[in-house]
Order: C-alpha cells, then sequence, then structure tokens
C-alpha cells in the first residue's frame, strides 16, 4: 500500500488482482445486477488508489477497508432503489448464481476462511440468519426487518445481537480471522 | 434518560449498529454514546469481527476482465498526472487540509480533481470579450481526461454570475450515464451540481450561479445524475 499511496500504478494493479474477484462478488451480492457491481468495484478500487495515503494498517487489512467500501455505496444505492427495482435484481441474481459459481475457479476469499465463515452463518438459527443476511446484504434497517418478519423491534434487535455473538465466539473458537 | 438506561439501550442496539442496521438517529445516539463509554466500545470491536467476516460468505464471482482495463486505464492516466505534476503532488494530503486545499477532501476524487486545480491555475486563459464593455467573459477550461486531450475543446461564458459551458468534440457518456456539472465555490465547499447534459458539441447553461474564482467542473456520472462527484472529471475552468 505505500507504494500506491506513491502512485506506482503496478502496485496497485497487484492489489486489484488479489481483491478483484472478491470485492465483485460482494458488490454483486448486495446490488444483484452485474453492471451496478461493476460500477461500485470500480469506484472502491478507485476510492483506495486516491486515498491510499490513508490506509492504516492498525485499523485492518487493505481487504477489509475494500469491503467496507464497497458495502457502504452498495448499500447506499440500494437504499435509493424502489421495492421493484430491489426485487428485479434479486432475481437476476438468482438466475445468475448458478452459473457464476459453476464457472469460476477464483475464490472471494482464501477457501477456507470462506468455508469456515459460511459454516458459522448456516449453524445460525434460520430466524437469527435471516435477520443478519436481510440487514448486511440487503440494507434494511431493524424497522423494516421488524415490518417485514412481523416481529417486535426488540425482537429483531435481539436477533441480530445474538446471531453475531453466536458468530463472533465460534471465530474466537475456531480461530477464523480475516 | 439516566445513564444507565442509555448505556442498556446502546448494548442493546450495537449489533443492529455494527451490522449498519439502525436509522439515522438512533445510529447518531449510539455514536455519542460510544464516545464516552469504553465498555460499549470494547463490545462493539468484538461484534464488528464478525461482521467484517460476512463478506468472506459470498460465492465468489469473476469480475469481467473489461473492468480490469477500465479501472487500470484511469489508474495509469492519473499516475502520469501525478509524475507530470512533480514530487508535491505525490506527497499524502495533510491532516488539516488548508482552506486553499479544502475541496482535497472530496476524498475519492482527491488527487485527480486537485491536480486539475493546479492545472487551471497554471493554464487558465481567460478572454475578456469586448463587446463595449458587455461583462461576458470566456474562460478555456483544461481538460483533465489526457485520452481526451486534443479531441475536446470546452469554454465557459460567464456573465455575472450566470454561466454557460461550450463543449466540442465531448464523448457521449456510456449507456445509463450522464455528464454532470458541478460548481465547486472558492471557499472550499463540496462541489454542488449546476445539472446534467448529454451534449457532445453545443452549449449548456449552469443551473447554479457562479462567482468569479469558483471551479467549474464537468464529470461522467452514473443514471441521472450524482449527489456528488463520483468519477474524476473530464475538464475544468476557473471562473
Amino acid at each position: 500500500m505505500q507504494l500506491v499511496a506513491k502512485g506506482d500504478p503496478r502496485a496497485f494493479e497487484t492489489i486489484y488482482e488479489r481483491h478483484c474477484t472478491a470485492v465483485f462478488s460482494l458488490a454483486y451480492r448486495i446490488c444483484g445486477i452485474r453492471s451496478t457491481a461493476e460500477e461500485i468495484a470500480q469506484e472502491a478500487f478507485l476510492a483506495i488508489w486516491r486515498s491510499g495515503a490513508r490506509y492504516d494498517r492498525t485499523r485492518g487489512s487493505v481487504r477489509t477497508w475494500l469491503f467496507g467500501i464497497v458495502h457502504n455505496r452498495a448499500i447506499d444505492m440500494l437504499r435509493r432503489t424502489t421495492v421493484h427495482e430491489r426485487r428485479r435484481a434479486a432475481d437476476e441474481q438468482a438466475a445468475e448464481g448458478l452459473e457464476a459459481a459453476e464457472r469460476t475457479d477464483v475464490e472471494a476469499a482464501p477457501r477456507e476462511t470462506a468455508r469456515s465463515v459460511r459454516v458459522l452463518i448456516d449453524e445460525l438459527p434460520s430466524e437469527q440468519r435471516r435477520v443478519v443476511e436481510l440487514a448486511y446484504f440487503g440494507g434494511f434497517t431493524h424497522e423494516e426487518i421488524a415490518q417485514m418478519l412481523g416481529a417486535p423491534l426488540g425482537t429483531v434487535k435481539g436477533r441480530m445481537r445474538l446471531a453475531l455473538e453466536r458468530m463472533r465466539s465460534s471465530m474466537a473458537a475456531s480461530e477464523v480471522a480475516l | 434518560m439516566s445513564a444507565d438506561l442509555e448505556h442498556r439501550k446502546c448494548m442493546e442496539s450495537l449489533g443492529a449498529y455494527a451490522l449498519g442496521a439502525l436509522p439515522d438517529g438512533e445510529a447518531e445516539r449510539v455514536r455519542q454514546h460510544l464516545d464516552g463509554c469504553r465498555e460499549c466500545r470494547a463490545e462493539l470491536e468484538w461484534l464488528r469481527a464478525a461482521v467484517d467476516a460476512l463478506p468472506a460468505s459470498v460465492p465468489p464471482i469473476e469480475p469481467p476482465p473489461e473492468l480490469k482495463a477500465r479501472v487500470m486505464e484511469i489508474v495509469e492516466s492519473e499516475a502520469e498526472l501525478l509524475r507530470a505534476a512533480g514530487e508535491p503532488a505525490d506527497r499524502p494530503p495533510p491532516p488539516s487540509p488548508t482552506p486553499r486545499r479544502r475541496w482535497f477532501s472530496i476524498g475519492a476524487l482527491a488527487p485527480a480533481v486537485a491536480l486539475a486545480a493546479v492545472c487551471v491555475v497554471a493554464l487558465v486563459v481567460m478572454l475578456v470579450v469586448s463587446g463595449g464593455g458587455s461583462g461576458i467573459r470566456v474562460i478555456n477550461a483544461q481538460i483533465v481526461d489526457p485520452a481526451l486531450a486534443g479531441r475536446v475543446h470546452a469554454s465557459l461564458r460567464v456573465q455575472g454570475t450566470e454561466a454557460q459551458l461550450r463543449v466540442s468534440g465531448l464523448p457521449a457518456p456510456p449507456a445509463d450515464h450522464v455528464d454532470q456539472l458541478w460548481v465547486q465555490h472558492s471557499t472550499g465547499a463540496p462541489p454542488r451540481s449546476a445539472g446534467t447534459f448529454v451534449v457532445q458539441s453545443g452549449s449548456v447553461s449552469l443551473s447554479r450561479p457562479v462567482r468569479r474564482g469558483d471551479l467549474v467542473l464537468v464529470s461522467v456520472e452514473p443514471g441521472r445524475g450524482s449527489a456528488a462527484p463520483t468519477t474524476a472529471p473530464l475538464l475544468v475552468a476557473r471562473a
């Protein structure tokens, strides 16, 4: 990142190669439209390129930084779209999901970490997993989720908290880290 | 609300806060509490590691090769501009920008936009159109995007606080994109939209008043335009 901060395109290219699949995959998982995912991924990488000097290693990895940028932009975009558009995006994603998963060997995260995190999420009680996915990948607020599920606000908040605690404890026990 | 109650409510909300699922007002209250509560900060840090792990669960999808080509084209061109601007342009921005460079804080656009400003200061040519004291000023714009240099010509025509941009040879924006005008006041405030357009050769009026010293920029923006610039400017002129 020091070289990127000094404006070295080759150093930036290395970072791009290392994280492009993960970045694009997250953007696509959230917005569900390829062209929009490309825009978000492009913005995220250019943000890293243009503000590399502000990167602080003590606050997390470059990958985590990129994920943060992608998540914020994708959720902002999602919250500007209508419910109809969100549903259409979800349909497109569902139609493309299998094809994409089958045709690529490139991984969004180191193989072992990705598998471990998926197991952690799969092991959550379904009602906890649902609120986490709706919040993080769907960009819904806890009030919207409560309305959607017909559950009290406090219950939704509680499920979010319990889900993260459970994931975190399992991560600590199995030493999953990013 | 008592401090204890506030603390309990914050603890209950930390999961939703970490997931970004609190409405703005509630999130702000949590942020304020976090400033003064070490216990809640530690708890948030603990939970946030779980949130940070969520992207790793996403099924991998390979991005199209064109994405890399586009990103690298921009990166290479900006690197070239930075090199051309010399050593000072390569330095990280200072923690507290001076008023003169405050608009650097547009964040994502900082190096390219800042460089554009430097170029404008150095290269802008102001031609006062005579017309018997009509008060019309015509300013040649600086083409920032090297791919457009020599192919695109643009000038800003200013009369009072009204301005009109004249362009020729501007390529059409990509599908689902528009060209957007921005006015950056010399006070250093963030650039504000002055309208969108799809003209490749012709004139377009700015919907926002400009004052002497303001920067007028054009960038390509997705959809029907953005609230703030999301791409490096194609051209810039100082009114």
